[in-house]
C-alpha cells in the first residue's frame, strides 16, 4: 500500500475498566512508520471523524458489547477493517456473527482463531513500555514482598491461593482478589481488607517489579456458556515480564512455551505443591530470579510490545484492496436514487393546533419532494408517551409507545434513543432536519450523529434557552435573556412555578449543538441571541441565516386611490402573545372613530369573551383563514398589526402584510424589528405601549401621503420566496449527504443500533433540569395568579382537544409528577 | 504575567472552597500579589475582561450542573488568555470530562490512572498539596490521640477499620467524621472536626490512618480505580502527621519514602507491630513526623504545584512567566 495508514481505532466496549489496552495500542500505533493518523474514538464521534479524516482502516478492539450497525458503518467507510477479538473464548459465540462485519479477524486465543475462518489470525496479549516498564531493583532489599498476585476471583484462583496460605505464613505475601456478582463468594484466612482491593493496572505493573515472586494464575470461568480456559495467555503475563517481575506460571491453564523459554525467561509450576516448593526455591536464589526475570523483560521488548502486535495487524491489513470509500470533501452530485429526509418535531400541519413550524416543514416538503423522500417523527396528538412517523403524505406508518413519559422533554432517554435510532437504519435516512425538540429526547442528535447521519437544526423559537421557549418571564413580559445573569432564570423558574436549572439546560444545549452541522437561524436577530446564549456554537457547527420563505409568490399592489375607509389588519392567531392585551386597548381608544379593524386567525374562548363585552363596532373577525383568501383580503388593509410580546424568531405573517403592499407597525423585539426599517418600510414601537400604537395609525391615516411612501418602499427583497428558499435548503441537503457519505452506508437491512447518550460518552446526574422548588413563592398574589394561569391553561387545552383529551392530559401529568417524586 | 484562578464550580457550592485560596497564594507566591486574583464561576468573564490575565486556571470540580465553560472560553479566545483547567476530582467525577475536554488549551489532573484517559493531548499529572500558612504545626506538641482519622465512613474504609479492630481496640483510637457504624466500631464517632482546627487533630495525634475513597459519583465509562492520594494526604503530612498507609498501591511513594516519611502496611500482624513501635518510641516516631513534614514543605505546597502549572505552559504554550 502506498498510501500510509490512517486509521480509525475503536474500542467497543461501553463500560471498559482495561480500557489502558486499548491506549496502548493507540500509542503503538502512533509510533508506528507507516501511520500517518490515529483517531481514537468512541462510539458518539467514530464514523463523523472516519469520514472527515478519510480514514482507510477501521480498528475495532475488543469485541465485546459492540455497536453492530455502527461497526458495519465504519467499515464501509473506511473501506478496509480489521477486529482484534479479546475475550475469545469466553465470548466466541457471539464474536462469530461480529466477525462476519470485518475483513481480517485478529483473536486472542489460538483455538479460536482456527474457527473464523481463513482471514483469522491468532494475536496474544502483549505490554506496553508506556505502563509497565520498570528496572530491575538495584538491592534485595528493596523488595516489599515476596510472593505477590493481583487478580480478578476467578474459582481457579481461590481455590489456589487457598491451598497455598498455610504454607506461606511467614513470608510477605500482598493478595488481591477483587470480585464481582457473578463469582461465588469466599473468604481467606487474612480479613477481607487485605485481599478485597484493585489497583490501578500501572501500579500492578510496579508491585509485581517489587516483588521476589509473582503468580501468574489463568483464567477458568465462562458466564456465557463458551469453554471457559483460554489457550493463550492473559495480558498480565507480558505485562509482569516488561516489568521486570518474576514469574511463577501455573501451567495447567495456557502454553507459554511459545512466549517465554521456560526455565530461561519464566518458570513453570504444576500443582500446589510444586509451587509452594518453587516458591522456597526461588526465594533462595536471587541471582536466578534477577536473570530470568531481565531475559523476560528482553524478550517483551524485542517480541511482546503492542508496537509489535500492531505490526502484525498492519502487515495484514496491507494486503486487502480498499472497498469504495466515502469522499471527504463536500460536493454536490445527483442522487442515485432519492435520498430520505427525517424530520423531528412537535406536530405536522392539519393536526390542530399547528402554526408556523408545521407550515414551514409542509412548504419544505411540497417543493422538494421531487428530489427527497420526507418522513416525519412526531408526538401522537398531545400525549407524552405516543409518537409516530409518518410519511410525505402524513400517513402513520408506524406508532411508538414509550414507558416513560415526558412533558417538554428529557435530557436523554433510553428507550427513545434505541427506538430512533432504529428509525434511522430501517428508514435509511439520510439526513435528521430537527425542527423541533418540543417532547422529545433533546439526545436525539448524538444518535443521528453516532450513525454519521448528518443534522440541521432550524430554530423557530428560543426552547434552547428555555422551557418557556418565547422567553416570556413569571413577570408576563420578555424577560431579556440572554441578556441578563443566569440567576435571573433560576429565580424566574422558581417563581413560575418551574423549579430548575438553567445552567443544567444550557450545558446540555452546548454539547448537542456540537453534533449539528447546519444551525439554521431565520434571522439575524436569532443569530445574535443563540451565539450570545452558546458562544462557541460556531467553533463546532455552521450557523447560517435564511429567512422562512412565503408560500406564494404575490407581489405588492398598491392602496385604492379612491378608498375611503381606513383598515387596520391584526394577521395571526389573536392571543397574548402575539399583542392581544394591547389590540384590545388600542381598539378600545379607537372606537369611536373610522377606522375599521380585522382580526385574522384564532381567538381563544378568553378574547372572544373579552370582545364580545366591548361590543365593537369597528371591528370584523375573520377567524382562522386559507391562504388564498387571507391574502386576497389584506390586501384592501392599510396597516397590519405585529405586536408580539417576545422576540418573534421571523413573523411570516410580516412578509404576507408585506406581499399584499400593507405598510406593518411592529414592536422593538425580535425579528420584526430588524427586518423593519422604521419609517421607511415601516414602523417600530415599543413593546407594550399600546399608545404608540394608535399615534401611529392616526398619524398614518392623516398623512396620506407618508402612508404612501411606505407602501413604496415595500419591495420583493423584503421576504423570501418559496423557491430561492427551496433552493438553498436543497444545496444544504446536498453538501451535508455527500460530505457525511450517509447515502453510502445507509442500509435497509442494517443491524438495529442499541446506542444511547452514555455511549457517546456523556454524562449526566438526572435526565431533566427541573428540580424541586429552592423555596415557595414570594408573595400570595404570585400563587393566585399561578393557580389563574394553570385553570386558565386546562380551559384553553379543553376548547382545544376537547374533554376527554383533557383528562388523559391531567392523568399523565398526575403520573409524571408520581414518578418523579418515587425517583 | 498575571493569572486568574477560577473556582470550577460556584463558591457557594464548593466545600473545598479553600484550597482555591491556597492555590492563589501558592501562584502570588511566585508572581507577586498583584498579579494573581481569584474568582467564583459566575464572576469569570467579568474578571477576565477587567483584569486581562495571561493565563486562567479553572480548578475543582466540573461535575456540578452549573459548572459549564463555554462563555469563559469565549472570553478567553477573545483576549487571548490561555485556558488551563486543574480537577480535582478524579477519577470519582471522571465522566464529566467532556465538559473541559474541548476547551482546555491544558489540564492538569489530581490521578495519574485518570490522566492517561483523558483522550486528547496536552493533560498532565498534578497531585494535590497543603498550604503551610494553614497545616503546619509544631511536630513535638503533646500527643493525646494514639490513633486517628476523619472522614466519611465509605464502604472500603469501614471493611479496613472493621479488619484493624482488634489492633484498633488495644489503643486510644478516636476516628470522627460521618458515616461510621458506632455499634460495630465504637471507637468511631459520628461527629465532624471543622477544616480549620482538623490539622490540630493532625498534630495531636501519634499515629493518623491514611484511607483513600472508593464511592465514586461518575466513572462508569473506564471504571479507574484511584491512583493518586487525595489532599488529606498531604495536609496531614504538613501538620506533622505520622500516616500509616494500608497498600493498594505504590504511588504513595512518589510522594513520601517508605519507613522514613510514611508507613506502610499490608496485613493486621504488620499493622500491630508497626502501631506499637512508634506508640512505644517517641523518637522514631518523631524522627518520621519531622521528615514527613520536611518532605511536604519541600514538595508538596501549592507554590509547588503553582510552578509546575507555569512550568507547564511555558514549555506547551510559549508563555513566561
Amino acid at each position: 500500500m502506498d498510501d500510509k495508514w490512517k486509521i480509525l481505532l475503536l474500542g467497543t466496549k461501553k463500560r471498559d475498566p482495561n480500557y489502558y489496552i486499548c491506549l496502548a495500542i493507540e500509542d503503538a500505533l502512533n509510533k508506528n512508520p507507516d501511520v500517518q493518523l490515529v483517531i481514537n474514538a468512541n462510539y458518539g464521534n467514530a464514523i463523523d471523524k472516519a469520514v472527515r479524516h478519510s480514514c482507510n482502516l477501521f480498528l475495532a478492539y475488543g469485541g465485546e458489547e459492540m455497536d453492530m450497525e455502527v461497526c458495519r458503518r465504519l467499515a464501509v467507510a473506511c473501506g478496509r477493517s480489521a477486529i482484534w477479538f479479546t475475550e475469545d473464548p469466553y465470548e466466541f459465540s457471539v464474536n462469530q456473527e461480529r466477525a462476519q462485519l470485518f475483513d481480517i479477524i485478529f483473536t486472542n486465543d489460538k483455538a479460536s482463531s482456527l474457527n473464523y475462518g481463513p482471514n483469522a489470525h491468532h494475536l496474544p496479549f502483549a505490554a506496553s513500555k508506556k505502563f509497565h516498564f520498570f528496572h530491575y531493583p538495584e538491592k534485595d532489599e528493596n523488595f516489599l514482598y515476596d510472593i505477590l498476585f493481583v487478580g480478578t476471583a476467578w474459582p481457579n484462583r481461590v481455590n489456589l491461593i487457598k491451598a497455598l496460605e498455610p504454607h506461606i505464613a511467614d513470608l510477605r505475601y500482598k493478595f488481591a482478589l477483587p470480585t464481582n456478582n457473578l463469582l461465588p463468594p469466599f473468604s481467606l484466612k487474612q480479613p477481607k481488607f487485605t485481599y478485597n482491593w484493585r489497583t490501578p493496572n500501572n501500579e500492578l505493573a510496579r508491585m509485581a517489579n517489587l516483588s521476589k515472586i509473582t503468580l501468574m494464575l489463568g483464567r477458568e470461568f465462562s458466564a456465557s456458556g463458551n469453554r471457559a480456559k483460554a489457550d493463550t495467555p492473559g495480558p498480565r503475563l507480558f505485562e509482569t515480564a516488561m516489568a521486570c517481575g518474576f514469574q511463577l506460571l501455573d501451567d495447567s491453564i495456557s502454553d507459554f512455551s511459545s512466549y517465554f523459554t521456560i526455565g530461561k525467561e519464566t518458570v513453570t509450576f504444576s500443582g500446589v505443591n510444586d509451587c509452594i516448593e518453587k516458591i522456597k526455591f526461588y526465594l533462595e536464589r536471587p541471582d536466578s530470579r534477577k536473570n530470568i526475570a531481565i531475559n523476560a523483560q528482553k524478550r517483551a521488548l524485542s517480541s511482546h510490545t503492542y508496537d509489535h502486535r500492531v505490526q502484525e495487524i498492519l502487515d495484514a491489513a496491507s494486503t486487502l484492496s480498499p472497498k469504495a470509500k466515502i469522499p471527504a470533501t463536500p460536493h454536490i452530485h445527483f442522487h442515485s436514487k432519492k435520498p430520505t429526509i427525517l424530520m423531528v418535531s412537535h406536530n405536522v400541519e392539519g393536526t390542530v393546533p399547528f402554526g408556523g413550524v408545521e407550515v414551514y416543514q409542509g412548504m419544505i416538503k411540497n417543493s422538494l419532494l421531487d428530489h427527497y423522500n420526507f418522513l416525519f417523527f412526531i408526538p401522537d396528538g398531545p400525549s407524552v408517551t405516543d409518537y409516530v412517523l409518518k410519511d410525505a403524505d402524513y400517513n402513520t406508518l408506524k406508532r411508538f409507545q414509550f414507558d416513560y413519559s415526558v412533558e417538554d422533554g428529557v435530557f436523554y432517554n433510553r428507550e427513545r434513543e434505541t427506538t430512533f435510532g432504529k428509525i434511522l437504519v430501517d428508514h435509511e435516512v439520510s439526513l435528521v432536519h430537527f425542527q423541533h425538540l418540543f417532547r422529545h429526547a433533546f439526545s436525539l442528535p448524538f444518535i443521528a450523529k453516532a450513525l454519521g447521519i448528518p443534522t440541521i437544526l432550524t430554530i423557530h423559537d428560543y426552547f434552547l434557552l428555555c422551557h418557556s421557549y418565547n422567553l416570556i418571564g413569571y413577570q408576563g413580559r420578555y424577560c431579556q435573556a440572554p441578556f441578563i445573569p443566569p440567576t435571573s432564570c433560576d429565580i424566574c423558574l422558581n417563581a413560575s412555578g418551574h423549579p430548575g436549572s438553567q445552567y443544567m439546560r444550557h450545558g446540555f444545549f452546548s454539547e448537542m449543538l456540537k453534533k449539528i452541522d447546519l444551525i439554521h437561524l431565520n434571522s439575524s436577530n436569532t443569530y445574535e441571541m443563540i451565539n450570545a446564549s452558546f458562544p462557541m456554537a460556531k467553533s463546532f457547527s455552521r450557523m447560517e441565516v435564511f429567512g422562512i420563505p412565503v408560500r406564494k409568490p404575490y407581489r405588492p399592489c398598491r392602496s385604492k386611490v379612491n378608498k375611503k375607509v381606513f383598515s387596520v389588519a391584526i394577521p395571526g392567531n389573536f392571543t397574548r402573545l402575539k399583542g392581544a392585551d394591547d389590540v384590545i386597548q388600542i381598539m378600545a381608544n379607537l372606537r369611536h372613530t373610522d377606522i375599521q379593524f380585522h382580526i385574522f386567525g384564532h381567538l381563544t374562548k378568553h378574547y372572544n369573551d373579552v370582545i364580545d363585552k366591548m361590543k365593537f363596532k369597528n371591528l370584523t373577525i375573520h377567524g382562522v383563514y386559507d391562504e388564498d383568501s387571507l391574502m386576497k383580503t389584506l390586501s384592501a388593509m392599510d396597516v397590519s398589526l405585529h405586536l408580539s410580546i417576545w422576540p418573534e424568531t421571523y413573523c411570516i405573517t410580516l412578509s404576507e402584510a408585506w406581499q399584499c403592499g400593507v405598510v406593518p407597525i411592529v414592536t422593538n423585539l425580535g425579528a420584526p424589528a430588524r427586518r423593519v426599517k422604521h419609517n421607511e418600510t415601516g414602523i417600530i414601537v415599543p413593546p407594550h405601549s399600546p399608545g404608540h400604537v394608535v399615534f401611529e395609525i392616526l398619524k398614518l391615516k392623516n398623512n396620506p401621503d407618508l402612508h404612501k411612501k411606505l407602501q413604496e418602499n415595500i419591495t420583493n427583497n423584503l421576504w423570501i420566496e418559496n423557491s430561492e428558499h427551496a433552493k438553498w435548503l436543497a444545496e444544504k441537503y446536498n453538501a451535508l449527504i455527500s460530505s457525511s457519505g450517509s447515502e453510502k452506508f445507509s442500509k435497509a437491512d442494517g443491524y438495529d443500533p442499541e446506542l444511547s447518550l452514555a455511549d457517546c460518552n456523556i454524562f449526566l446526574l438526572q435526565d431533566t433540569w427541573k428540580a424541586r422548588p429552592v423555596s415557595p413563592p414570594m408573595h400570595v398574589d404570585t400563587v393566585k395568579k399561578r393557580s389563574f394561569f394553570y385553570i386558565q391553561k386546562a380551559l384553553d387545552y379543553y376548547h382545544l382537544y376537547g374533554f376527554r383529551a383533557l383528562i388523559g392530559r391531567l392523568a399523565d401529568e398526575g403520573r409524571r409528577r408520581i414518578q418523579r417524586r418515587i425517583n | 504575567m498575571k493569572v486568574l484562578i477560577i473556582g470550577a464550580m460556584p463558591d457557594h457550592i464548593n466545600r473545598n472552597l479553600a484550597m482555591k485560596s491556597y492555590l492563589t497564594q501558592g501562584f502570588a507566591e511566585i508572581l507577586g500579589p498583584g498579579q494573581v486574583k481569584e474568582t467564583g464561576l459566575y464572576f469569570a468573564c467579568d474578571l477576565l475582561n477587567s483584569f486581562k490575565p495571561d493565563m486562567a486556571v479553572v480548578f475543582g470540580s466540573c461535575m456540578p450542573h452549573e459548572s459549564e465553560y463555554s462563555f469563559i472560553k469565549k472570553c478567553c479566545n477573545k483576549l487571548d488568555v490561555a485556558l488551563v483547567f486543574w480537577m480535582h476530582d478524579d477519577p470519582y467525577e471522571f465522566d464529566f470530562k467532556y465538559k473541559i475536554a474541548d476547551y482546555a488549551d491544558l489540564i492538569f489532573t489530581n490521578d495519574r490512572w485518570a490522566s492517561y484517559h483523558y483522550g486528547r493531548k496536552n493533560v498532565f499529572h498534578l497531585p494535590m498539596a497543603a498550604s503551610p500558612a494553614t497545616h503546619h504545626r509544631p511536630v513535638d506538641g503533646q500527643k493525646s490521640i494514639d490513633i486517628f482519622f476523619c472522614g466519611v465512613g465509605f464502604e472500603n474504609r469501614l471493611t479496613l477499620l472493621d479488619g484493624l479492630k482488634p489492633v484498633l481496640e488495644q489503643f486510644n483510637t478516636q476516628i470522627f467524621g460521618d458515616g461510621w457504624d458506632e455499634k460495630n466500631l465504637p471507637f468511631t464517632k459520628n461527629q465532624r472536626i471543622p477544616n480549620a482546627i482538623l490539622p490540630d487533630y493532625y498534630a495531636k495525634s501519634k499515629i493518623t490512618l491514611n484511607m483513600g475513597r472508593n464511592l465514586h459519583y461518575a466513572n462508569e465509562r473506564y471504571m479507574l480505580t484511584p491512583s493518586t492520594p487525595g489532599p488529606r494526604t498531604f495536609e496531614a503530612g504538613m501538620s506533622g502527621a505520622l500516616q500509616m498507609f494500608f497498600v493498594d498501591s505504590l504511588e504513595i511513594t512518589d510522594y513520601y519514602k517508605p519507613d522514613e516519611e510514611i508507613i506502610l502496611f499490608n496485613n493486621v500482624r504488620d499493622f500491630e507491630e508497626k502501631v506499637k513501635t512508634f506508640i512505644n518510641d517517641p523518637g522514631k516516631a518523631l524522627r518520621i513526623r519531622k521528615a514527613a513534614q520536611k518532605r511536604t514543605l519541600r514538595d508538596h505546597t501549592y507554590k509547588k504545584r503553582a510552578e509546575t502549572i507555569l512550568k507547564t505552559s511555558a514549555l506547551q504554550l510559549g508563555l513566561s512567566f
